[in-house]
């Protein structure tokens, strides 16, 4: 119940575009967009890129670890939480106010 | 057995047809007599059949198999094969079955006969007979040569003339016979093990050699942990580097194959195909997880900060990026900092609107008390609840604000009552202690943001009977045989300032009750008088505020609803050390300057504050702007002379150097702000925290302050001895 809304309160928050939580296996358990497809693309190719961020990350220190990944784009920006068993992405678009 | 004699099977081939015949004679017999038999090599049982049923060689047209060599006289030279193809061993066994094998074929008994393989003749040259009575002169001439033989082989032996030579045969021409065998079957598997693949199958090792090593567990308990490794090996199979799974670290990004259906704009995945329910319930562990939970904790402040990016700089004294926006909206607040860092406009100081913490929760509630984290100068405590008695006692509110969160409040904890002080401890920097209304003190471990108080004072017979003014964790020096520990010190309006020690339960120790004393006019000052005009309706004082000395642990300020202030020790619980009279109504807030050991600042509903030296018992200097009552003041963390204070209409930033008629900013209230209750510098920035009436805490930002003195304690000291100067050409004029 609070994990429900937490996740409404970031998704009422302004410039929140999306969010989404993928499992290990690359499928969304949970998603805020209304396009599927959107969706699934997003877990894709996220996914990849944290598997291969945290892959740089351990290669460079095997005790480190990722913790958070951000990227920020003309457009949005893309804040990605890995785990060990699921992975929660964040879009947002940029917007001043609080 | 029957021997096939080769030179019977090798035909010339100047006689093909007859050849032929013999040589099939010689199969009709052979194949007769084989039918009992197993020829070379291992057959099935099934396989004489197929023995029978064969043809012999030239019948089959056999010759056809191998490369032809015909001679110049037109017939065949080709070579043959060794065996003959009826010997030969098949070992293609489609072609001996007649019908397809079965399972019950498989399972059933083959019997094996092996047997000596037939006799190869390689050479075999006919002795010729000769009868000596028919050809008596052949007969003759043949016993002549066979005796001249037997001469010269008794001749050889050791003779001269004879010598042994060796020679050489003529190699055979060869023929390479290509033969094909069933395709080999390959597989190629490749996998990547990466330094930290290596690391954590090696950490894991060495995890679990470490449990094994604990003999003290019982076996329950190693039940459990190999339970716990089993449920996570599947999430593990990333982890190990030899196992050719597809979640192994080389094979990433594995495209999920289920089409999934969307709910509505909030909503789970449906999959087109049913879950099991063991997947459906690794799904709920997942969203029911803490560290979910803290996951969505951290990405939501990451959301909140991209938004109040501009704000939350300017906190903390950065520039202020400008981003490229594609949207329209741009917020006031963002571009006047803009504006103004760009410019640096007014000279004066003045104080910019940053942000306000408040949220529905705590809309209505007076905030009462504010005080940052003593260790991570981020985190707020903000306590909600009311000044004055109300018929209907509503519930007080602490809430825990972060600066990396302007929207939402970190830790909420709901109390009985209003709550009226708060403190957070020095030992124990998760500790929250909260004084209630009706008396009550709560202590909150915040790392858990469980709504129950780890301690509270509700059985304990020392509680307070009045609301709880104000609360301090003191440290103490111990005695020998004790560590410096902490106590929570409180005093409240019934009279009694009340030590709290945590070690074992929650114990009190009443360290001073609070005595009435009577406003003395300047002389030596007395105690205990006891006026006879007033019917004095309690002995007892109600304190209103307290500030415990930075620099002696043993002495605190107490001020009174009287107006008085006093200076008591804790190893005194009868008397006070001095009294200080300047005020002539409950003194809401004491504070002593973190800059000079003795001075301290008193706020009262006179509409005044105080300047006080702890030598001497008349104010050094009185300071007052407005007709409201002063709630609270603060000091300011950077610069020795430079105070804050909020009345009911304002609030009032004052520089005691500049001088001591005036604030120099002053910030009026709106109507739905409502009143200001409470101010708290900004201990690692330039900023002043307001609480108001309504619930909200806003946030400002000072801007162009006077730079700190270089030598703060002198530079109050100067405006202390300047008061004092002119108070005595005052006192000596008048």
């Amino acid at each position: 119940a609070e994990v429900e809304e937490t996740f409404k309160r970031i998704l009422a928050h302004k410039g929140v575009v999306g969010v989404i939580i993928v499992n290990f296996d690359g499928i969304p358990i949970r998603s805020s967009f209304a396009d599927s497809s959107l969706t699934v693309q997003y877990c894709a190719l996220i996914q990849q890129l944290a598997h291969k961020s945290r892959s740089a990350i351990r290669d460079l220190d095997p005790g480190n670890d990722l913790t958070f990944l951000r990227i920020r784009s003309k457009k949005n920006e893309i804040m990605v939480a890995p785990d060990k068993d699921y992975l929660l992405v964040v879009v947002q678009e940029p917007c001043d106010q609080p | 057995m029957s021997q096939v004699k080769l030179q019977e099977s090798i035909v010339t081939s100047s006689r093909p047809a007859a050849a032929g015949q013999s040589a099939a004679n010689a199969s009709k017999k052979a194949r007769q007599s084989r039918k009992g038999f197993y020829a070379s090599g291992l057959y099935a049982s099934r396989a004489t059949s197929g023995v029978s049923s064969r043809k012999s060689g030239e019948e089959k047209g056999v010759w056809s198999k191998y490369p032809r060599l015909p001679n110049d006289q037109g017939g065949e030279d080709t070579p043959k094969p060794l065996l003959e193809d009826d010997k030969k061993v098949s070992y293609d066994t489609k072609e001996t079955m007649e019908s397809p094998l079965t399972e019950a074929d498989l399972e059933a008994d083959v019997d094996i006969e092996i047997s000596e393989t037939d006799t190869i003749w390689l050479l075999d040259i006919k002795p010729k007979l000769v009868n000596p009575e028919t050809d008596g002169d052949l007969a003759e001439l043949i016993k002549q040569r066979n005796e001249a033989y037997k001469a010269l082989l008794a001749d050889k032996v050791g003779n001269d003339k004879y010598v042994a030579r060796e020679m050489n045969t003529l190699e055979a021409t060869k023929m390479t016979k290509p033969c094909q065998t069933d395709e080999i079957g390959r597989s190629e598997f490749g996998n990547t093990a990466s330094g930290w693949d290596m690391f954590d199958s090696f950490q894991a090792q060495l995890e679990k050699e470490k449990a094994d090593r604990f003999e003290k567990k019982t076996d329950e308990e190693l039940a459990k942990e190999a339970e716990q490794q089993q449920g996570d090996d599947p999430l593990e199979d990333n982890r190990r580097p030899l196992e050719p799974t597809s979640k192994s670290p080389a094979f990433v990004g594995r495209q999920s194959t289920t089409p999934s259906v969307l709910d509505s704009e909030f909503g789970t995945v449906r999959e087109s195909v049913a879950m099991t329910a063991e997947e459906q319930a690794q799904l709920d562990a997942i969203l029911t997880s803490p560290k979910l939970k803290q996951t969505l904790f951290i990405i939501e402040r990451a959301v909140v900060q991209n938004n109040s990016q501009n704000l939350l700089a300017t906190y903390r004294h950065l520039p202020i990026i400008e981003l490229d926006k594609t949207g329209d909206s741009e917020a006031e607040a963002s571009q006047a900092l803009l504006v103004r860092q760009k410019s640096g406009a007014s000279l004066s100081p003045h104080l910019a609107y940053l942000w306000r913490y408040s949220c529905p929760a705590v809309k209505g509630q007076a905030v009462t008390c504010m005080v940052w984290n003593k260790q991570n100068k981020d985190i707020l405590a903000v306590s909600y609840g009311k000044h004055e008695y109300e018929p209907e006692m509503k519930n007080g509110l602490v809430c825990c604000w972060s600066v990396k969160n302007i929207q939402q409040p970190e830790r909420v904890f709901r109390t009985k009552s209003g709550v009226t002080a708060l403190s957070w401890s020095t030992q124990f920097s998760y500790l929250l202690a909260a004084g209630l209304f009706d008396g009550h003190v709560l202590i909150f471990d915040v790392r858990t943001g469980s709504q129950e108080p780890v301690f509270d004072s509700y059985l304990s017979p020392g509680r307070h009977f009045g609301p709880v003014r104000q609360l301090e964790w003191v440290r103490k020096e111990a005695g020998k045989h004790e560590e410096t520990q902490e106590v929570l010190v409180s005093a409240s309006s019934d009279g009694r300032v009340i030590q709290w020690s945590i070690r074992k339960g929650f114990e009190f120790k009443e360290l001073m009750k609070l005595k009435r004393v009577t406003t003395v006019l300047p002389g030596p000052s007395q105690k205990q008088k006891q006026q006879k005009a007033d019917a004095l309706i309690s002995r007892q004082a109600s304190g209103s505020s307290m500030a415990f000395n930075p620099n002696d642990k043993n002495v605190y300020l107490v001020g009174t609803e009287d107006g008085n202030l006093h200076k008591c020790s804790c190893s005194y619980n009868e008397q006070y050390l001095e009294s200080y009279f300047g005020h002539s109504s409950p003194v809401y807030s004491v504070k002593w300057s973190p800059f000079l050991t003795d001075v301290f600042i008193s706020c009262a509903a006179d509409w005044t504050i105080n300047l006080w030296q702890a030598d001497r018992t008349r104010p050094v200097t009185t300071m007052g702007s407005s007709t409201k009552s002063i709630n609270s003041l603060s000091w300011s963390p950077k610069s020795s002379c430079i105070f804050a204070c909020v009345n009911d209409g304002q609030l009032e930033v004052w520089n005691m150097a500049h001088s001591t008629l005036d604030p120099i900013i002053t910030e009026p209230t709106d109507e739905d702000t409502g009143r200001y209750t409470h101010v708290l510098f900004s201990d690692n920035s330039d900023s002043l925290l307001v609480g108001d009436a309504q619930g909200n805490v806003q946030v400002f930002k000072l801007e162009n302050m006077p730079s700190a003195p270089k030598n703060q304690a002198e530079a109050l000291d100067r405006v202390i001895q300047l008061a004092l100067k002119t108070e005595l050409n005052a006192s000596q004029t008048a």
